[in-house]
């Protein structure tokens, strides 16, 4: 049992309803996270990653969309058509979730404390002072100074970056198996992001528990995962240990986002990719990125579907001429 | 060559009131702000949220009105100028904006968004107009066709393309860009920026370039200003205040930038 992921992720299809139509914004995700693993889950605006999560969290049908195909296990458990109470026990209890917009999510009306508590008491079945205990135990493992003052503070009275560790705490309350992070330091200021990112790395590093944290920012992803999963236009297309990926990438969608991030030093012009992201309603026949790609093969790209295939190191890629670059590499 | 000097620009808000409604305590938002941008030159402001470089660029322009402090392009004393002659002069200062979505009106055809400026500041017929419009598009890398459509068809990349065409439309002196990238995917990030880039070797005009994003910051601008509640703490050729940063606080901000795992 041990060696199994702890999430899997096989041939994920997920729709939502364009125009009157029911069109793909995730047509073919695979990824797996191990147990104490931290995945980067990679992409750009309508690559399907925040979707795809939301798949995890059987939240698709909430939103309005339906999963097509394919099957998410979380540990040993099928997630794709499970009953509603089990889906609620997994949120929250088995798998915490924080978002970007920390300030959002959180009640105006009621203090930070109330919070956690009410997560602890909701899942835990525990009495009020136990949970409101156990509320001001997790504010202090978050960095709150003076947790049991501070506890009975509203949320407007936090920072941004007090509000997200708010927001941690919360999704770590119940002990959770994998914690789910959506660009959860984008919207925060680069010093309260460094010191958030560490306290995520000692929370994981601690716990035991799996981490998949999405981000379109490869160099925060560089910095606190130990694998990669890179997604494009609704697939996954590659997938490796972050070092290797990152000083030898095999896709050339990974390469040329890799190379568009400036360096070091003022520069005459940065690398970039042509092109725009294209919408989920286009058609695209073939590889998902052959318009942008410049590395194309006329006759083959752009006429049939791209599998992933994993290489014998155990990367992935979904590349027709992946099998070339990963002996060069 | 000196184009814009800047010296002593402060801002503050009220913060309390008294029972009578008199002031009790100020925030000083910018304070005693100095610094010049010279002809063709890209100067970045960088610092936290809240350390007042938004504002900076919103003084210079005079959208919010300075407290103290002198403004003063290719000689000409902005703030000693009544509003209605900085009319004129506002064309020689254009803003592009982080959120292309909100500062294009919805409703507007992207055409007509672009020959809005001319319109004030130009004495141009309404072909002439038409014609520079197109002619702008094009330049940023946006064909013709797209003159008639609404910002609701076009990506975020190609409507900040759009609001650069519409700064570019008046021939001025200095845009200022506050975040002009932060909103977009980093594929399209690197277009936008190399775009500025080439229309600053074409048409020589000077940025004042807001960002947080340090990474950014170090590889397109000459100079760079720190900011941090309020006032400037450093600024300096790039390289230098990257390399022996002065400041503890831009110690603190250089040390925070997420290095990537390989060289």
């Amino acid at each position: 049992m041990q060696d199994e992921p702890l999430l899997e992720i096989r041939d994920l299809a997920v729709e939502f309803p364009v125009g009157g139509r029911w069109t793909p914004v995730v047509s073919d995700a695979c990824l797996g996270l191990a147990r104490g693993e931290t995945l980067g889950l990679v992409g750009e605006s309508g690559s399907g990653k925040s979707i795809t999560s939301m798949a995890v969290l059987g939240l698709v049908g909430e939103l309005g969309g339906r999963v097509a195909r394919g099957s998410i296990r979380f540990d040993g458990q099928e997630v794709v058509g499970a009953a509603p109470s089990l889906l609620r026990r997994l949120r929250g209890e088995r798998i915490g979730m924080i978002f970007q917009q920390p300030g959002r999510s959180l009640n105006p009306a009621f203090t930070v404390g109330d919070h956690i508590a009410e997560t602890v008491r909701r899942h835990r079945g525990v009495s009020r002072a136990q949970a409101w205990q156990r509320a001001v135990a997790l504010l202090d493992r978050v960095g709150i100074a003076r947790a049991a003052e501070r506890a009975r503070d509203y949320p407007h009275q936090f920072s941004g970056g007090m509000c997200q560790r708010v927001m941690i705490a919360m999704a770590i309350s119940c002990e959770p198996q994998l914690l789910i992070a959506d660009e959860p330091t984008t919207a925060l200021d680069v010093t309260v992001q460094a010191k958030v990112l560490n306290l995520l790395r000692d929370l994981v590093s601690e716990s035991g528990m799996s981490m998949l944290f999405i981000s379109h920012d490869l160099a925060v992803v560089s910095e606190v995962t130990q694998r990669v999963s890179v997604m494009y236009a609704g697939q996954s297309v590659e997938d490796g240990p972050t070092a290797q990926m990152f000083a030898a990438p095999r896709h050339p969608y990974t390469r040329a986002l890799l190379a568009s991030i400036p360096g070091s030093g003022r520069q005459q012009r940065l690398k970039l990719i042509e092109g725009s992201i294209p919408s989920p309603d286009t058609v695209i026949p073939g590889c998902r990125f052959n318009p942008r790609c410049t590395c194309r093969v006329a006759g083959v790209c752009e006429t049939r579907a791209i599998e992933l295939r994993r290489a014998a190191d155990g990367r992935s890629v979904r590349c027709v001429q992946a099998g070339g670059m990963a002996a060069a590499s | 060559m000196t184009l814009l000097v800047v010296e002593g620009l402060s801002k503050s808000y009220p913060r309390k009131r008294d029972f009578f409604g008199r002031v009790t305590d100020r925030l000083d938002a910018v304070s005693d702000v100095g610094f010049t941008l010279g002809r063709g030159e890209t100067l970045s402001i960088v610092g936290e949220s809240g350390a007042g470089k938004s504002t900076v660029g919103r003084l210079i322009l005079r959208l919010i009105e300075p407290d103290r402090g002198r403004i003063v392009l290719d000689g000409v004393d902005l703030r000693a100028m009544p509003r209605g002659a900085l009319r004129a002069h506002r064309r020689h200062m254009q803003m592009i904006f982080q959120d292309p979505f909100s500062s294009l009106d919805p409703r507007v055809e992207i055409g007509r968004s672009i020959e809005e400026p001319m319109l004030l500041h130009l004495p141009l017929s309404a072909r002439e107009r038409r014609a520079r419009a197109l002619a702008l598009l094009e330049r940023v890398g946006l064909d013709g066709g797209y003159a008639g459509r609404l910002p609701s068809g076009l990506s975020g990349g190609q409507l900040q393309r759009v609001a650069i065409a519409r700064a570019l439309a008046v021939n001025p002196k200095i845009i200022v860009c506050d975040e002009p990238v932060a909103a977009l995917d980093v594929s399209v990030r690197a277009q936008v920026l190399n775009l500025m880039a080439e229309l600053q070797e074409e048409f020589g005009m000077s940025y004042l370039f807001i960002s947080h994003d340090l990474s950014i910051v170090r590889a397109i601008s000459d100079r760079v200003a720190v900011m941090s509640k309020g006032r400037l703490v450093e600024i300096g050729p790039t390289e230098e205040v990257f390399a022996a940063p002065r400041n503890d606080y831009t110690v603190e901000l250089i040390r925070a930038i997420p290095a990537m795992a390989h060289g």
